[in-house]
């Protein structure tokens, strides 16, 4: 069924949104040493006639038109034979172009393939939050994802803290789903979907790149490969807080005003880099106005690549190109131009409210 | 009721159970399936039992599911049983077009209009009118906003005396005591006086137009803005009922009420005829004392406080301007449009210069380039960048005037600050004007002003505009031949040092752009320079070079056959080419077909099929 | 759609399915007059005492203790036109979620404190009644709360809580309370840009407020029936509250008048957005419906400078409509936050 996008809906589901953890102090069991749900091994070739499928797919994408729900249920399958031969800590080569938050912005999105160049030409990897509060969820994680399957050597997609069943269900793309689709099966396809995303990403052996942040938990990255990440992102854990957690100016580690994951000051960035043989951590998941921004002396620089996030915040979006030397580029960027879409800030007569 | 079977209650018990589920989407759906149930009930139970339940319903949900009841019932004429039955659907639409809910009541109010079509005269005057009636007589304002909206339907349909009557209706609707009624009753009324403008049956007489124009002078003379503005469109609408008859004898009248509206103390008032400035004026062109009484009000607007209001009246200088005489235009409007091209709004700016190129063509050469060039200049240097790229965008219009020479030269300057603006659109664009500057400068002028400016912008940091640098330069090697583009491009980008090849992006641009020139370019060139660096990048140690290389491989065969071109190879040329190919190009996409990334493997297996499906045909 | 006509057509529809040999209905609803039993304060807190300032203002508060040192003291601050008892049922709420959390008799049960602001409720303003501004609202909080802990001589971690106004209340007060052991500040349902925005509509809405209910039922059902108090167990306690009975008329008026609030109603909320975020203290933030939230909130929330929840089920009361909601969010939020309780357990180091 076709809903105009415009027409605002009810909230359709009762969400519980209370944390029902115990204590913030107790480490308990988080699945440390279980068996792998991943698989290993370079993931299945794709034939021809899905090649050709998928091209299909992206060109309409490309438009900001969604798939069928058929279509979307297909690219979901195939998605998961992609995803689910990635690592927990994917590893990806340098040049690469990191991204942040995107957030369903998808004008947005196509003007940051105009700054740092088309997939597959540019290798690309996005440090998630795909989805929520923009208008285009639905159309930039199916493009996404299209491009996954399409190009898995050219672009990766980590997962973010948006990427999840009952964060989706308060900040829109459960809406936006039901809007569009008429059902909540387009929204279940790609929140079981997302479950397979890898949760962080090593460039080069030398820049970790993850959506949030450090955790008490995790002191090398070899820990990391050793969580079950194929699960609801956990309410607290390692895997919640390298999804949750922010690089604070005070040192050691601090609760997070989020209510969820921690924060991690300098010497816990300078000890984690030396620990693992990085260079940097990046890392995306804060709104920043320039669009990227450094903090623990370089150790840690934060991405975000939603521009006038929200249709409200004023800030730039960015992205950081990484050559094949390591140099690093930052590219800055503003909304893309979209003629007729009424933008927040300008003052327009009233008369018609 | 209850005797009947189970089976034949079932369409409208499904719908009623529907009716009743808790999520609205599934309560939509249902209203959605209406016709199918009418459909299976058959027109007399559909009359008989169906719509009463409906006139029920119709009374305790939500709007999404009223909108799609409201929607659906506009096509229902058919089922239950045409047009002679088709009244039975007034009680429920009614029920719908009552509702305080604006999506119910404007889809009931639609669907009244679609099945008023349908009627004939008799039910029209036996039932839709007294539905008109009651509506506008009601205590509720839902009602009498629905009301307004149905007059359009059957307003050309009735005799002299029923219009009569009903715009007498329409006039006590322009004089409601709430703004919540005079507001839509000003919003339909142009459209009803647009109606009978174009309708060939109806004459309008001197007692409509009584009433008319006191719907007018009512609503026009409103004490709430919102009311107010509206009337504008309805002034245009009767002025243009006139001019359509070359009738000037009410101009004098209709000037008043345009000057006394054009001048209104509320600006949300001036910006509504700002926005229709032209529209206003040009029912007056007959007469050009009246268009002169316009240039005054005209020029205020131009300088009124509200920026929103010469934001609006900024994009109506060149529609007025064809109206005026050209030199009131030029001593009385230009300088005032010098002025606004530095008011303090950026949106004012931006507003006029996606505008001010269109009074170039109103003007004689001399004066473009006296009085105007200099503003599109002080535009072209304006802080923001939307003013900047509407200027550029329309630049075309200038050059048609005064010449591309002429423009080229007060430009350069110009240029060369654009061609580094930090907004990578600006850059475009100017980008996008260079190769019609070349083709007008010349190849010497051009090397000299703007030959490193165009290689620059390879090396930009934005892809958009690496991009627009490679097609740039294929358009100029277009223009200035061989030679130009091997001493110029190709021989420049071969000499980069090693330290920029160490980088991607520059590796994977000159690719591009070398790529891009093997079709304009000598098959030497290719042969001597271009094939030698692509080969190089062969073993290129990042895939995404690779893939690409395998790509501009198709190319080149696809020049070497002359596979674009209109002069054929003779069949000596056409063997060396094929040996060509297969000695020095296949053994390579070979190699590539063996890599180990699969996109690489990919693109080398679509150029080998492209290149073999070009043999055979050549061959053949 | 008149509430007369939603009622005759349910009545109409009932007649139909009958008629159709189908019966929804779950319960009927004309079952006759019901007499209600109103609840008493007593029966969510302990104690109502009159606290007196030095000009004689007097305010009526509702307190139950903590039940140990370890335990938080929640104090909350009502919106306009309510009243201390809009939170009765989530104090009650918060006590018995944490008790049954109990595993120990040491374990902490949270004491819970609430007053009726200014103009509202039983409290009575003798020097400057009709100073509405934040400013007098802010002053008495501050006294008041103040007065608490002297009282009581509390030495226990406070959290602070304002619903609507009082959120812009407790957030203004914090700046000035720090050394009163605040550990913590929450809004309920309150983003500056809406509520501004929302102003423009209040005059109609004051307009259309009934004076005068006959009956305390009537205002009661009045609330529920437009949505303002969805839950009726908690409208029982907090609505009756808000209303003094005219011994002439017999009939019941609002104690509060908004009305004499006008002047003051851009003032309570302008700046509150960026006040509230840059707040050096830990922040909780819970919008009812949607996260409908202001530029400068949205920045805030997107760098993480506090803990935003939404509850998509409620109305603007969210403490009354879904009190248990609102307590285990509270709860947690206070275990989180307390710095009494908080030790982060790393495993750095422990494997090497």
């Amino acid at each position: 069924m076709d809903l105009d996008t415009d027409v605002q809906m009810e909230d359709a589901v009762e969400l519980d949104t209370s944390l029902e953890e115990e204590e913030v102090n107790s480490t308990g069991d988080y699945s440390f040493n279980q068996p792998f749900q991943t698989k290993e091994g370079p993931p299945p070739e794709l034939s021809s006639q899905n090649i050709n499928q998928l091209d299909e797919w992206i060109e309409h994408l490309s438009k900001c038109q969604p798939l069928s729900e058929e279509n979307v249920r297909r690219l979901c399958k195939m998605a998961i034979d992609v995803l689910q031969f990635e690592e927990n800590v994917q590893p990806v080569n340098v040049p690469v172009t990191i991204c942040g938050d995107v957030h369903g912005q998808f004008h947005d999105l196509m003007e940051l393939f105009k700054i740092g160049g088309p997939c597959p030409d540019t290798n690309y990897l996005f440090m998630g939050d795909y989805v929520d509060r923009g208008y285009y969820s639905v159309e930039t994680v199916s493009y996404l994802v299209a491009m996954k399957v399409r190009y898995p050597n050219r672009i990766t997609i980590l997962r973010g803290n948006h990427e999840s069943r009952q964060i989706t269900q308060v900040y829109g793309f459960y809406d936006e789903c039901l809007r569009k689709y008429g059902s909540a099966n387009v929204w279940k396809l790609f929140t079981d979907l997302f479950d397979y995303f890898p949760i962080t990403a090593l460039v080069d052996n030398k820049i970790f790149c993850l959506h949030g942040g450090l955790s008490p938990l995790i002191e090398t990255i070899d820990q990391v490969r050793e969580l079950n990440r194929i699960q609801e992102v956990p309410h607290e854990g390692p895997m919640c807080d390298l999804l949750w957690s922010d690089p604070d100016d005070r040192g050691g580690w601090g609760i997070s005003p989020r209510g969820a994951g921690f924060t991690f000051g300098q010497d816990i960035s300078e000890q984690f880099n030396h620990t693992n043989g990085l260079s940097l951590i990046a890392r995306a998941h804060q709104l920043v106005m320039e669009g990227y921004s450094w903090s623990h002396q370089e150790s840690v620089v934060t991405i975000f690549s939603a521009p006038n996030y929200c249709y409200r915040c004023g800030n730039q979006a960015a992205i950081m190109e990484v050559d094949e030397q390591h140099s690093r580029q930052f590219l800055q960027y503003d909304p893309s131009v979209r003629p007729g879409e009424p933008t927040v800030t300008r003052k327009t007569p009233d008369y018609f409210l | 009721m209850a005797q009947e079977s189970s089976d034949d209650i079932y369409p409208l018990a499904l719908l009623m159970d529907e009716l009743k589920h808790d999520d609205v989407a599934n309560r939509v759906s249902a209203m959605q399936k209406l016709d199918t149930i009418a459909l299976a009930l058959g027109p007399e139970r559909t009359r008989d039992e169906l719509i009463p339940f409906l006139n029920e319903a119709a009374q305790d949900d939500e709007e999404e599911v009223y909108a799609t009841l409201a929607e659906q019932l506009g096509d229902f004429v058919p089922f239950v049983g045409g047009s002679e039955y088709a009244t039975i659907l007034l009680p429920v639409l009614e029920i719908l077009a009552s509702t305080d809910e604006p999506i119910v009541s404007e889809k009931a109010v639609g669907s009244l209009n679609k099945v008023a079509q349908e009627f004939s005269i008799d039910q029209i005057k036996n039932s839709f009118l007294p539905l008109i009636e009651n509506l506008s007589d009601a205590n509720w304002f839902s009602r009498k906003v629905a009301a307004c909206g149905l007059f359009e339907s059957i307003i050309t349909r009735v005799n002299d005396d029923i219009r009569y009557d009903l715009l007498n209706i329409y006039l006590k609707l322009t004089q409601d005591e709430t703004p919540m009624v005079r507001r839509p009753a000003a919003s339909h009324l142009p459209k009803i006086i647009n109606l009978l403008n174009n309708s060939k049956d109806v004459k309008v007489n001197e007692k409509d137009w009584e009433i008319l124009s006191e719907c007018f002078q009512n609503l026009s003379n409103d004490n709430q803005d919102s009311v107010k503005l509206l009337s504008i469109d309805i002034l245009i609408e009767i002025s243009k009922y006139f001019h359509d008859r070359k009738d000037n004898s009410h101009n004098q009248e209709l000037l008043k009420s345009s000057l006394k509206l054009i001048q209104d103390n509320s600006w949300r008032v001036r910006y509504m005829a700002a926005d229709r400035f032209t529209s206003i004026a040009i029912n007056f062109e007959d007469d050009q004392n009246n268009i002169d009484e316009l240039i005054e009000p005209f020029s205020k607007l131009l300088i009124d406080n509200e920026g929103e209001v010469r934001k609006a009246i900024a994009k109506q200088l060149p529609g007025f301007g064809k109206l005026i005489s050209k030199d009131v235009l030029l001593e009385k409007i230009i300088p005032q449009v010098e002025e606004l091209s530095n008011d303090p709004s950026e949106f004012v700016r931006s507003s006029l210069a996606s505008e001010i190129t269109g009074l170039t063509p109103l003007l004689p050469k001399e004066v473009v380039i006296k009085n105007l060039l200099p503003i599109f200049l002080t535009m072209l240097k304006d802080e923001y960048p939307e003013v900047k790229l509407n200027i550029i965008s329309k630049l075309k219009i200038v050059n048609e005037v005064i010449g591309i020479d002429l423009l080229a030269q007060s430009l350069l300057p110009a240029i060369s600050e654009l061609a580094k603006d930090k907004q990578w659109r600006v850059r475009l664009a100017i980008i996008e004007y260079i190769p019609l500057l070349a083709e007008q400068l010349g190849v010497s002028f051009f090397d000299e002003e703007l030959g490193d400016l165009v290689l620059s912008w390879l090396w930009d940091s934005v892809y958009s505009i690496r991009e627009a640098a490679v097609n740039n330069l294929e358009q100029l090697a277009k223009i200035f031949g061989s030679k130009w583009a091997d001493e110029e491009i190709i021989s420049r980008i071969l000499k980069s040092d090693s330290n920029s090849l160490n980088n991607f992006v520059y590796r994977i641009t000159s690719l591009f752009t070398l790529t891009r020139l093997i079709p304009v370019v000598d098959e030497s060139i290719i042969i001597e320079k271009i094939l030698p660096f692509i080969e190089s990048l062969v073993s290129d140690h990042v895939a995404n070079i690779r893939f690409n290389v395998a790509k501009s491989y198709l190319v080149i065969s696809k020049t070497l056959l002359h596979k674009d071109e209109s002069s054929k190879l003779s069949k000596k040329e056409q063997s060396e080419a094929i040996k060509f190919i297969n000695e020095k190009i296949i053994p390579k996409i070979e190699i590539l077909k063996k890599d180990n990334d699969t996109d690489v493997r990919y693109f080398a297996n679509q150029s080998l099929n492209g290149i073999n499906s070009l043999l055979e045909s050549t061959e053949n | 759609m008149s509430d007369f006509q939603r009622k005759l057509f349910q009545r109409k529809l009932k007649d139909a399915e009958k008629a159709l040999g189908f019966d929804f209905s779950e319960e009927s609803e004309e079952s006759g007059e019901q007499v209600t039993v109103y609840p008493k304060w007593s029966e969510f807190y302990d104690l109502n005492e009159v606290y007196t300032d030095d000009k004689g203002n007097q305010f009526n508060t509702y307190f139950t203790p903590p039940k140990n040192d370890k335990s938080p003291v929640f104090i909350f601050h009502h919106g306009a036109g309510s009243s201390g008892l809009s939170f009765a049922l989530l104090s009650r709420t918060i006590r018995e979620q944490m008790s049954k959390e109990n595993r120990s008799n040491d374990d902490p049960v949270a004491g819970v404190f609430s007053f009726d602001a200014r103009g509202h409720g039983q409290t009575e303003i003798v020097s400057n009644p009709n100073d509405f501004s934040l400013k007098a609202f802010t002053d008495d909080f501050i006294w008041v709360l103040k007065e608490l802990i002297k009282r009581h001589t509390l030495k226990n971690s406070i959290f602070a809580f304002g619903h609507s106004l009082g959120g812009s209340i407790v957030t203004n007060a914090f700046a000035q309370l720090e050394d009163a052991g605040i550990k913590g500040v929450g809004m309920f349902d309150i983003v500056e840009d809406i509520a501004i925005y929302a102003l423009d509509s209040m005059g109609t809405y004051l307009k259309n407020l009934p004076k005068t209910f006959n009956t305390l039922e009537d205002a009661i059902s009045w609330h529920i029936k437009l949505g303002h108090v969805k839950n009726r167990e908690s409208a029982l306690i907090s609505i009756p509250s808000y209303f003094k009975k005219n011994v002439k008329t017999g009939k019941f008026e609002w104690i509060m008048d908004l009305h004499k609030t006008e002047d003051y109603w851009h003032d309570w909320f302008t700046g509150l957005s960026k006040k509230f975020v840059d707040l050096s203290t830990s922040k909780l933030l819970i919008l009812a419906g949607t996260d409908n939230l202001d530029k400068e909130l949205m920045i805030g929330q997107m760098q993480g400078k506090y803990q935003l929840v939404v509850f998509q089920d409620t109305g603007h009361f969210l403490q009354e409509d879904t009190p248990s909601k609102t307590a285990i969010t509270i709860i947690d939020f206070w275990r989180r936050n307390d710095n009494r309780q908080v030790i982060i357990k790393s495993t750095w180091g422990s494997k090497k």
